[in-house]
């Protein structure tokens, strides 16, 4: 705030300069501009509290008054009960999908930006990884389930590779976008004394892809859940995927219906830890 | 920050700006399967710590040449040396301040960490290190243009004249005998290109580096310069090269003087028979 503030004072000395506002009216524009906390905070949270609440309510209404059987569909509290009673199953094989989702991730990560490097940092590379890249895009990952359960088994590896197969696009696109968008300029300028390209790439490229993979990031939070999910549904002895089949088989809406409240939960919950840190981080796109 | 008057800034050693030779120089482009005479046979000569602009229509090769001159691209045919040197050999000693047409501050980092990026890059593979200890104080330097209180902020908080300022600070801290200006105030807009103008020559004047400045503008290229080179399109050549021997420091009054009108009309006129070619 005060930041924003300093630029509006006169750039060059010399010129007349208008009177400075006295602190009231100060404090009087701050407070127009900047309602208090409790009062913003309030102000974001009345519409999709109003919004959720119809959904739900009509949901809770729809199911108490037809009398729906809880194999048809399941009661918003009914969920909600579902997961009280059974916390450390829930608990237990959500954090199993939790762990194949996040190192899914975190390969395509490593993958991605590897070969966004590769092919930003030599033509050649980009002839020979683009209709690779472009094969991996156009094949439907979540078919990929059958064969890589024959390949690699019920373990955790199958559901690992699909989460990293299904966030991979996404990562590289703005990688290879980060690391390729930094100007001519700026480019120019680090050339014009002696930066080679480890060093341009070190200074400006990998910073310059922050924000890119920072929302790229915000996409693959619920693809790689449903990765891990779709993989333990062909075939697994634990995780969410796991327990809802599990429920399917027994008739047993209200597990089903619980795993999908969690799995909800989870997204909801890291996609805001991940715009949280990413807030942190670029600081200066603000 | 200590208070020290803009004086203080005037370390750099005289004589020390080297001169650049220009012979024969050719350089061509493909440019959608057509073969484009970016320069044919320039020839040049600039004297260490002379103030040139050059001038001259879209497409005459002015900023090529800028490039050529700073190692950023390799000639067809010609040469040029800077000192006794080769421009490749001066950009590997980073004897080559670069101000480009826009600010390209990375925005990531602060004010002051842009304006030191220059001297600290460029030293990860061997030869570069010779010009840091001629780096000058980025600290006063940001002061003499009034942005030592935006010292810690990030760019994107800056106006476009601010960031084009911090653009010029970082390459005098720099230090190099040698700037090269592409159109730096070419995006600006009227107000703040003069002042800018005026700025430029005060910090340049306690230096006494050499600068190549490319521009657009008549004007512009009068009011700053030694002497302004003019250049010709299709293919890109020298037209003519006038001295302006105006007195230094250039004032504001100058440029409602007799003598800067009819050096206008001169440079004015070696475009236009440039043109006629």
């Amino acid at each position: 705030m005060s930041q924003s503030l300093e630029i509006h004072e006169p750039e060059l000395e010399g010129g007349v300069s208008d009177p400075a506002p006295t602190e009231i009216a100060y404090e009087e524009l701050r407070r127009r501009n900047k309602p208090h906390l409790a009062v913003r905070t309030l102000k974001a949270l009345v519409p999709p509290i109003i919004t959720f609440g119809l959904i739900f309510g009509a949901w809770q209404a729809l199911v108490d008054i037809r009398h729906l059987s809880s194999v048809e569909i399941v009661a918003p509290t009914a969920m909600v009960v579902e997961v009280w009673h059974h916390p450390e199953v829930f608990w237990f094989n959500n954090w199993v999908t939790l762990q194949e989702a996040f190192w899914g991730f975190l390969i395509a990560v490593g993958v991605a930006g590897f070969g966004a490097a590769l092919v930003v940092l030599a033509r050649v590379m980009d002839q020979a990884i683009s209709p690779l890249v472009a094969m991996i895009q156009a094949v439907p990952i979540l078919a990929l389930g059958p064969p890589l359960v024959i390949w690699l088994g019920h373990g955790p590896a199958t559901k690992i590779i699909i989460a990293a197969l299904i966030t991979f696009s996404p990562l590289y696109a703005s990688a290879v976008l980060g690391f390729s968008s930094i100007g001519n300029d700026a480019y120019e300028l680090m050339r014009s004394v002696n930066a080679g390209r480890a060093e341009i790439f070190v200074r400006v490229r990998i910073p310059n892809s922050l924000p890119y993979l920072v929302s790229a990031t915000k996409i693959c939070v619920p693809l790689a859940i449903v990765g891990a999910v779709v993989g333990e549904f062909v075939g697994s002895y634990q995780g969410l995927g796991y327990l809802m089949v599990q429920g399917q088989a027994y008739l047993n809406s209200s597990i089903v219906w619980g795993c999908l409240l969690i799995l909800v939960v989870d997204a909801v919950v890291l996609r805001g830890v991940v715009s949280f840190l990413g807030h942190r981080l670029l600081r200066w796109t603000r | 920050m200590t208070a020290i008057g803009s004086t203080e800034l005037t370390t750099a050693e005289p004589g020390v700006a080297p001169d650049v030779v220009v012979r024969n120089l050719s350089k061509c482009f493909f440019h959608n399967d057509q073969l484009v005479e970016a320069l044919r046979n320039v020839n040049l000569d600039i004297a260490g710590g002379e103030f040139v602009s050059v001038i001259g229509p879209s497409g005459c090769g002015k900023s090529t040449l800028l490039r050529l001159i700073g190692g950023l691209m390799d000639a067809d045919s010609g040469e040029v040396r800077v000192g006794s040197r080769t421009p490749q050999q001066m950009r590997e000693q980073k004897a080559f301040g670069f101000v480009p047409q826009t600010p390209s501050l990375l925005p990531w980092l602060t004010v002051m960490r842009n304006v030191t990026l220059l001297r600290d890059t460029g030293r990860w593979h061997g030869r570069g290190s010779s010009q840091v200890k001629s780096s000058r104080d980025p600290g006063l330097l940001l002061e003499d243009v009034g942005l030592s209180a935006f010292a810690n902020s990030y760019p994107k908080t800056l106006s476009g004249g601010m960031q084009q300022r911090v653009s010029l600070v970082r390459a005098f801290a720099l230090g190099a005998p040698i700037l090269l200006m592409d159109e730096p105030f070419a995006a600006l807009d009227e107000i703040t290109r003069n002042a800018m103008r005026y700025q430029l020559l005060d910090i340049w004047g306690a230096t006494r580096t050499t600068v190549i400045f490319v521009t657009h503008s008549i004007h512009e290229a009068v009011m700053l310069s030694d002497r302004v080179i003019t250049m010709a399109a299709r293919p890109g050549r020298v037209a003519a090269s006038e001295t302006i021997n105006l007195p230094r420091p250039r004032t504001e009054e100058m440029e409602f003087t007799p003598e800067f009108t009819e050096l206008a009309h001169t440079v004015r006129r070696s475009l236009r028979e440039g043109w006629g070619k």
